[in-house]
């Protein structure tokens, strides 16, 4: 059994790579867009408001998967291009951004906005209060529904098998039917796990730093 | 000296200063009294910039002064009844923010000049702990020391005693007159009577408008 399991394990290392980069590339595009977004919808500007709203409900409303083929299958017909890897990209950090999106307007709504007024009485500007009040504030009050995003985001990743992409749960099937054995598919939830564990790890330190204030 | 001239004010429609006058001469405490909604907030909110007035004047020692202004760099402090420390930031932090950010002060510049201020009042070993760290009392002479960092020309107190244990009342009456020695302009807004005869030099009633 674990010649078997060490005799699949390369090509399962090589859908895990897969996975990670769909995952951190995501994480790396999707945060700083949702940010973006959310600053859009906290804006004083009712069309903007609107627009970003119709974005939102869009990316949240329907399933990812069939966001992923739309942009791989679909947009072609419009004479829209992408390749495999490039199409599960767009797909993945746009669905993420609207839902950082409406974590971050909460948690930029949750900051006490009293300090606000401290902060201008003071005479800071609004970029500065910005900076140095709200986001540090609101890094705290995001990070533990952001965490939750990024932990399925690990498992959504699986999703890109349905454009052809090898990640490693197809990686897992592909060995799995060949072989006429369950086998790799527990090694993928073995691989899944540590993953999960390991940004779960992660995020409890970050939690943990920030409980230096209250 | 600091002067209010004209100030009319309403809210939702309701008139609520109308044609206030007010002089500070420099050095001295102003307390001002009334009920609540006789305006003693709107007033405070005027002078510190946050809200502007519908119409009127403040000028500082003859020259026009725009609270609201964005250039204003500090020269009315406010020490608000919830003291808004910034949670996130020590209490060192929390004192050298403003003059790092605005007056564009040096970092060690900035945390001398701050360490030195709270140690002038009592918090000498307070400046590396977090808000949530201290008392009531600690926390209002945090948000004075940080107002004080700006050097103002004019310290605004919003309800100084309401959101202390009793026994501290007598404490912040001695603070503020340590600062009048100083020659701090101060202006103390309160329901507290007793407080305000105890501390004040001039005593300002603001009486509710009739509607």
């Amino acid at each position: 059994m674990i010649q078997y399991s060490l005799s699949i394990l390369p090509a399962l290392l090589s859908g895990a790579k897969m996975t990670l980069a769909i995952f951190s590339l995501t994480v790396l595009g999707s945060i700083p867009l949702g940010l973006f977004l959310s600053l859009g919808l906290l804006a004083k500007f009712k069309p903007l408001n609107y627009l970003l709203n119709i974005y939102v409900w869009l990316m949240r409303g329907t399933p990812l998967l069939l966001q992923l083929i739309f942009i791989f299958y679909g947009l072609p017909v419009v004479g829209i291009v992408f390749n495999r890897f490039d199409a599960a990209l767009l797909a993945f950090i746009l669905n993420y951004a609207a839902y950082f999106a409406e974590i971050f307007r909460g948690g930029f709504q949750a900051v006490d906005g009293n300090q606000i007024e401290a902060a201008h009485v003071l005479g800071l500007t609004y970029p500065q209060t910005i900076r140095k009040i709200i986001v540090p504030q609101t890094v705290k009050i995001v990070l533990p529904s952001v965490g939750n995003e990024v932990i399925n985001l690990i498992k959504d990743s699986s999703l890109v098998y349905v454009i052809g992409i090898g990640d490693l749960l197809r990686a897992g099937n592909v060995a799995s039917a060949r072989d006429v054995n369950l086998l790799p598919l527990v090694l993928v939830a073995i691989v899944y796990l540590l993953l999960t564990a390991i940004c779960t790890g992660v995020l409890r330190q970050l939690e943990r730093y920030y409980r230096y204030y209250r | 000296m600091f002067q209010l001239v004209n100030i009319n004010q309403s809210f939702k429609g309701r008139r609520i200063l109308t044609d206030l006058n007010l002089t500070v001469e420099s050095g001295q405490i102003l307390a001002i009294v009334g009920p609540s909604g006789a305006g003693k907030s709107t007033l405070l909110r005027l002078m510190s910039g946050l809200d502007q007035p519908d119409s009127g004047q403040f000028i500082i020692d003859g020259e026009a002064y725009e609270p609201s202004a964005a250039e204003k760099e500090g020269r009315i402090g406010v020490v608000f009844q919830d003291f808004r420390l910034f949670p996130h930031l020590s209490v060192l932090e929390n004192v050298t923010l403003a003059p790092k950010m605005v007056k564009k002060m040096a970092k060690a510049t900035a945390q001398t000049a701050g360490q030195q201020l709270l140690t002038q009042l009592g918090l000498a070993n307070q400046s590396s702990a977090y808000p949530f760290q201290l008392s009531g009392g600690q926390r209002q002479r945090v948000a004075i020391a940080r107002a004080l960092a700006m050097q103002p020309e004019i310290l605004c107190y919003d309800e100084p005693t309401s959101a202390l244990d009793p026994s501290l009342v007598e404490s912040v009456a001695q603070l503020i007159l340590d600062l009048k020695k100083r020659e701090m302009t101060q202006i103390v807004v309160t329901h507290d009577i007793q407080f305000a005869h105890k501390i004040a030099d001039q005593i300002f009633e603001l009486q509710p408008n009739e509607v």
